[in-house]
């Protein structure tokens, strides 16, 4: 499960919407508890913003699938 | 002739029907293909450290392949790797080249052959795995590795394919990467194909313990697979192959932390043979295999080719394992049949059927309401909203044959409207897989998005050629001097 989760925060989309963010957040913001909390919002926007991508993503195809 | 037209004519509300309930029956079998892609956006199987570094015999088939062969040597002898446990052999197929010689020079075991009536890959493995057998046996070996002439390895592939090997996987595959991705756009198609295959179809499937498709080159499997010998010598032995191991109940997994490069076609005469072969090979591992496939799907692994079945790994498991494993293999079946399958011209022969046959007819006795441009997707729903051209057309032969002429518009505003959205799965390979794939100018980026989808079309168009027509195996061209060194600069 932790192999899991990993993965989903550290590859693929996350790379693009979530590391590089949180990577750029580091080198400008010097106050370690700003960087958690931004980090901790940018986790959660990253999360719901996949989350939302794939339930479009299938709700689409499901749509799509019916209607040919 | 007008009575027959009315009989086909008054079909038509019929067959709307049917062909809607057959469009249901598709889209629910189908619907899994949408959690694939969900699934591979996200995850893929990670493999432990290997406690035990198995030996593997290295396999390559090469006819004339003097320019690239000394480079994949090159990075194969480049392996981190302990050099004592695997051993390259090289069948230097009807060449006519240095390729024996470069290959001999590199510290490979070298076989000659010469056979120009059996011309095929699977030919060549077949004669390699013999000579194998006779020289070093080949159950000394743990398993076996197939390369083309034109590929480059990281320098940790063999480490990650035995993590793979190790965790008591029989038959993997690896990361296709391109070593030209930029070298045209016909290069650029199959290069994101290779992206699309890992992205939308082996990273779920090893997630989900399923069964992914072995592609021509960069797998492993265990030497229990050619315990008879190599068996495949159709135009596509990897297709067969993937067909035969998962109707015998062996799962196919993923290692996406194993990288290698492939030479891609760079010319169009070159990439449409290529691709009218695989669709024949397509063909044939479905008519040969589809059967036993079908049959798993209903009965499991009560009926099975008997030289492959071994009973021995299930039969101290629990029952809740036995039937889990039981709907695993049955789905695995199922889903390499989809695969098999020639849907596209099951969808054509329907189109054809129902909208240019019957419905022509249908016009030709009743009359037609029709719309300039028609369909249900959202490229046609765009284009009616600009113009909304409606004509009520009266019975007689020429409404027939002018909806006839929008039948066929309107499939080519469908297939417009795929395109368009198949655009969109570029774009997508080009973000996740950003660091993966050669630093390439953005310009060259966003052609290659548009002419991705091409690489479907091609593939329609050969699969409907291949059904008719008889191919024949051809060597494809590699001169690449890429090594895996320019590779790692270039990233």
């Amino acid at each position: 499960m932790q192999s899991i989760i990993n993965q989903f925060y550290n590859e693929g989309f996350a790379t693009l919407f979530f590391l590089r963010p949180v990577n750029f957040l580091k080198k400008r913001i010097k106050n370690k508890t700003a960087i958690f909390v931004l980090s901790f919002l940018i986790r959660i926007i990253y999360t719901a913003f996949v989350l939302y991508l794939a339930y479009n993503y299938l709700s689409y195809k499901l749509e799509f699938l019916f209607l040919q | 002739m007008v009575a027959f037209v009315k009989a086909i004519a008054d079909f038509y509300k019929q067959g709307i029907e049917i062909n809607n309930e057959i469009s249901y029956i598709l889209a629910l079998l189908l619907l899994y293909k949408a959690v694939y892609f969900v699934l591979g956006m996200f995850f893929t199987r990670k493999f432990n450290p290997a406690k035990t570094k198995h030996k593997y015999g290295i396999c390559i088939a090469a006819r004339n392949e003097e320019a690239v062969i000394g480079n994949l040597l090159d990075s194969i002898n480049r392996q981190d790797y302990p050099k004592d446990l695997y051993k390259v052999f090289v069948v230097a197929d009807n060449c006519t080249d240095n390729t024996y010689k470069v290959a001999k020079e590199k510290g490979a075991t070298v076989y000659k052959r010469f056979d120009d009536k059996h011309r095929t890959k699977g030919f060549a493995l077949q004669y390699l795995f013999e000579k194998i057998e006779q020289d070093y046996k080949r159950s000394s070996f743990d398993g076996f590795f197939i390369f083309d002439a034109d590929n480059l390895l990281k320098e940790d592939y063999i480490s990650r394919m035995n993590d793979a090997f190790d965790s008591g996987e029989k038959i993997i595959t690896s990361f296709r990467n391109t070593k030209n991705f930029d070298e045209n756009w016909i290069a650029s198609t199959y290069a994101l194909h290779w992206i699309r295959s890992a992205r939308t179809n082996h990273r779920a499937r090893s997630i989900l313990r399923l069964a992914t498709n072995i592609q021509g080159t960069g797998f492993l499997f265990a030497s229990e697979i050619v315990r008879n010998g190599w068996k495949y010598t159709s135009l596509t032995e990897d297709r067969a192959l993937t067909a035969d191991c998962v109707a015998a109940g062996y799962r196919i997994s993923y290692q996406d932390a194993a990288e290698f490069y492939d030479e891609q076609p760079v010319n169009l005469r070159i990439a449409l043979r290529q691709r009218l072969r695989w669709s024949k090979g397509h063909l044939q591992a479905f008519a040969e295999s589809g059967p036993y496939l079908f049959i798993n799907i209903f009965f499991g692994k009560l009926i099975l080719k008997k030289d492959w079945r071994d009973l021995k790994q299930t039969e101290d498991r629990n029952l809740a394992f036995k039937i889990l494993e039981s709907v695993r293999h049955r789905f695995a079946s199922f889903d390499t049949l989809v695969q098999l399958t020639p849907l596209v011209f099951i969808n054509l022969l329907r189109w054809f059927i129902l909208y240019v046959l019957i419905y022509g007819c249908y016009a030709y006795t009743n009359g037609a309401t029709k719309y300039l441009f028609g369909g249900g997707n959202d490229f046609a729903t765009t284009l009616r909203e600009y113009c909304d051209l409606k004509w009520k057309l009266p019975p007689g032969l020429k409404t027939m044959f002018i909806c006839i002429s929008l039948a066929v518009l309107y499939r080519l505003i469908y297939r417009v409207g795929e395109y368009i959205k198949s655009m969109m799965d570029a774009v997508y390979f080009f973000l996740v897989e950003y660091a993966r794939i050669k630093k390439m100018n953005i310009f060259k980026k966003i052609l290659y998005v548009f002419t991705w989808p091409i690489f479907d079309i091609i593939g329609r168009y050969t699969i409907y050629i291949a059904l008719f027509t008889k191919v024949t195996w051809k060597p494809i061209p590699h001169n690449s001097k890429v090594t895996i060194d320019d590779l790692r600069r270039e990233k």
